[in-house]
C-alpha cells in the first residue's frame, strides 16, 4: 500500500522504532525534565538521543535516573575515550545516576545516544556513544560508555534527566525518546 | 487503522530517505541534496566505502557545500595494537563515510548527524577500514562539529578529493527521522507486513527454561531483504566460568573472520587485530550471571567482504562494567548469500535471561 504522508495519533505498531517524547527546551534553561509513562518491561528497550546547549556559566553533567533511583551506589560505568591527543579509560563503580552528556563552559554544546536494555529480572545496561563539550570548531572529546544500573526487580517507569547545576539544560537542548513498538508481546 | 505492506513517511519513525544503491561506476565525490535538516531534525548515513583510488582517501563531507575551515573533530582510533587520538578542525566533516589507504580497501561507516539549526552541528561516526580479506585494518570513532548554528541543511556531499575513490561497489543509505507536520491522520497504526525504509525487528529469541551454547537464527536474505541487518544482544553467561561466543555466517568455521578492536577495561586503553573461525563477539565473561551488551550494524550482501561495526560492554555484574569496546568486522567470504547467522558459544554461553534481536533495514 502506497500513501503520502502520514501521521498517526496512536501507538505505531510496526515491531520497530517509535519516537514517544521528543522535547525542545525553549524560553529559558531548565534543571531537569522527567519522561514518564514508561514501561520497561513491555517496552523492554530505549534509545535516548539528546544534544544539550549548556545554559550555566561553567561546567555541567547531564545525568540520567530510572524512576529517579538516587541511590549513591547504584550505578557505575567503564568508559574509553579520546581527548586531544590522548586515548584514555576509566571505570566507577559507585555512581549516583547514568552519566550521560557534560558541557564545561555557557552555551557550549554536547550530544549522545544512549541505548538502553530496560527489561527487569537482571541488572540494567547501556550503550552511549557521545560527544562534547563543542565549542565552535572545538570538540573537547567522544566517548564510548557502558554503564549498569544495579537493579534487576523494578520495572522502569520514568527517566529523570537533570543537570549537576540550576539551568544547566539551556535553550536549544534537546531530548527524543525511542521505544521499540513490538506488535507481539 | 491496519495495514499489509506500507510505503511512505510515517511521522515518528526512523525511514531511509535515500539510497544510492550499489554505484556501478566510480565517482570523485557523491551528493545527496533535497534534504531539510530544520525538518528532520537528525539523519543516520550507514555507508560502504570501496577505494577506487590507488592510495589513501579520507571521505569527508560538506554540508551546504561550505568548504570552510569550519568544521572540528576529535577521534580517538586504532590499528593492531596502537592507540591514538586527535583534535582539529577541517574544511569538512572529517570521515563522515570514512577512510581507506590502499586501492580496493572497505570501509564501513555509521555517521549520526544532528542537524537541526539554533546550535552548532554535532554529529559521532564510528567506522571500520582498510577492511581487506580476514584484516580490519582500523577502528575508530570521531565527534564532530559544524560551525554555523543559522542555515538549513539541505544537502550532504561525500568527497574523497581523487578521481574514482568512490569505488564500484560503494553504497550511502541516508536516514532520516520523520517529522510530519501535517498529512492522513490515523489512530493506532498496526502495519502487518513491512514498513519500506524503516528498521523491522525480524527475530527475537529470549533463553528461558535452561541455558544454550548455540543460537541460529535462519531463513536470511542477505542478497534482497536482508542486505542491511542490526543484530542486539544481551547475553547473561550461563556457565561457571570464561566462555566467549563468536558470530558466524551461514555457520562457516573456517578461519575467514578477522576483528579489530578498541577497548577500555578500568584504567586501560588497549587495542588488537583477531583472525578466527568467528567474528568475537563478547569479551570472555568471566563468570557465571555476567551480563553483557551488544549491538552489531552488519552489511551482508555479497559481491565484497561481509562487513559490520559493533559495540559491546561486557563483564557487567553488579555495578562493575567489565569492558567497553569498539569493533570493526570482516567475513572474508565474498560470494555466498547469508542465509542464516549463528550466535555460536563454547558451553552454556546463552544463560536464561539471555535476548537475541535481528532487525532488517527494509530498503
Amino acid at each position: 500500500m502506497k500513501v503520502g504522508n502520514l501521521k498517526p495519533l496512536g501507538s505505531i505498531l510496526h515491531d520497530g522504532w517509535e519516537r514517544i517524547y521528543d522535547y525542545t527546551v525553549a524560553g529559558s534553561a531548565i534543571t531537569s525534565l522527567t519522561i514518564s509513562g514508561l514501561n520497561g518491561d513491555v517496552d523492554e528497550e530505549y534509545i535516548l538521543e539528546s544534544k544539550v546547549v549548556n545554559g550555566y556559566n561553567g561546567s555541567i553533567e547531564v545525568q540520567v535516573r530510572p524512576n529517579n533511583d538516587t541511590t549513591a551506589t547504584a550505578y557505575g560505568f567503564q568508559v574509553v575515550q579520546g581527548a586531544s591527543s590522548t586515548g584514555s579509560a576509566r571505570r566507577y563503580t559507585s555512581k549516583a545516576q547514568l552519566d550521560f552528556l557534560n558541557a564545561n563552559a555557557l552555551s557550549d554544546v554536547a550530544a549522545g545516544e544512549m541505548k538502553i536494555f530496560a527489561k527487569s529480572g537482571f541488572v540494567r545496561t547501556t550503550l552511549l556513544e557521545k560527544t562534547g563539550s563543542i565549542s565552535g570548531t572545538t570538540v573537547t572529546a567522544v566517548g564510548l560508555l557502558g554503564h549498569s544500573w544495579n537493579n534487576t526487580a523494578d520495572n522502569i517507569t520514568s527517566l529523570v534527566i537533570g543537570a549537576s547545576q540550576t539551568g544547566g539544560i539551556g535553550v536549544g537542548s534537546q531530548f527524543t525518546l525511542w521505544k521499540k513498538s513490538r506488535r507481539v508481546v | 487503522m491496519r495495514t499489509g505492506n506500507l510505503e511512505g513517511f510515517v511521522d515518528r519513525t526512523w525511514q531511509v530517505v535515500h539510497d544510492s544503491g550499489e554505484l556501478a561506476a566510480a565517482v570523485m565525490s557523491y551528493t545527496i541534496s533535497g534534504l531539510s535538516g530544520d525538518t528532520d531534525v537528525k539523519y543516520r548515513l550507514i555507508s560502504r566505502v570501496v577505494n577506487g583510488y590507488n592510495g589513501p582517501v579520507a571521505y569527508n563531507a560538506l554540508i551546504n557545500n561550505d568548504s570552510g575551515n569550519n568544521y572540528g573533530y576529535q577521534y580517538v582510533t586504532c590499528g593492531n595494537a596502537a592507540v591514538a587520538a586527535n583534535r582539529g578542525t577541517l574544511t569538512a566533516i572529517l570521515n563522515a563515510a570514512g577512510y581507506c589507504s590502499a586501492l580496493n580497501g572497505i570501509t564501513f561507516n555509521d555517521f549520526i548527524l544532528n542537524a537541526k539549526s539554533g546550535s552548532t552541528r554535532t554529529g559521532i561516526v564510528k567506522f571500520a577500514y582498510d577492511i581487506s580479506g580476514t584484516t580490519v585494518g582500523n577502528v575508530q570513532v570521531n565527534g564532530l562539529s559544524w560551525n554555523n548554528s543559522v542555515d538549513n541543511i539541505t544537502s550532504l556531499q561525500i568527497t574523497g578529493g581523487q578521481v574514482g575513490c568512490i569505488g564500484i561497489g560503494s553504497r550511502f543509505i541516508l536516514l532520516k527521522e520523520v517529522h510530519v507536520p501535517s498529512g492522513l491522520r490515523t489512530g493506532e497504526l498496526d502495519i502487518r507486513g513491512t514498513l519500506k525504509g524503516a528498521w523491522q525487528e525480524v527475530y527475537r529469541h529470549t533463553v528461558s527454561g535452561s541455558a544454550e551454547t548455540s543460537i541460529t537464527v535462519s531463513g536470511l536474505k542477505g542478497n534482497t531483504t536482508d542486505q542491511i541487518l542490526r543484530a542486539r544482544v544481551r547475553t547473561v553467561n550461563g556457565y561457571n566460568g570464561a566462555g566467549r561466543y563468536v558470530l558466524r555466517f551461514n555457520n562457516d568455521t573456517g578461519n575467514n573472520y578477522g576483528n579489530q578492536y578498541l577497548q577500555g577495561i578500568d584504567t586501560t586503553v588497549s587495542a588488537g587485530r583477531i583472525v578466527g573461525n568467528g567474528l568475537v563477539a563478547n569479551d570472555d565473561p568471566r563468570a557465571l550471571g555476567q551480563v553483557a551488551y551488544i549491538e552489531n550494524l552488519l552489511y551482508l550482501k555479497s559481491g565484497f567482504v561481509r562487513t559490520g561495526i559493533h559495540g559491546r560492554a561486557c563483564w557487567i555484574s553488579g555495578t562493575t562494567v567489565g569492558s567497553r569496546a569498539l569493533v570493526g568486522d570482516v567475513w572474508t567470504n565474498t560470494v555466498d548469500e547469508v542465509t542464516s547467522l549463528v550466535f555460536a558459544g563454547t558451553t552454556n554461553n546463552f544463560g536464561i535471561g539471555t535476548e537475541i534481536c535481528i532487525e532488517r533495514l527494509n530498503l
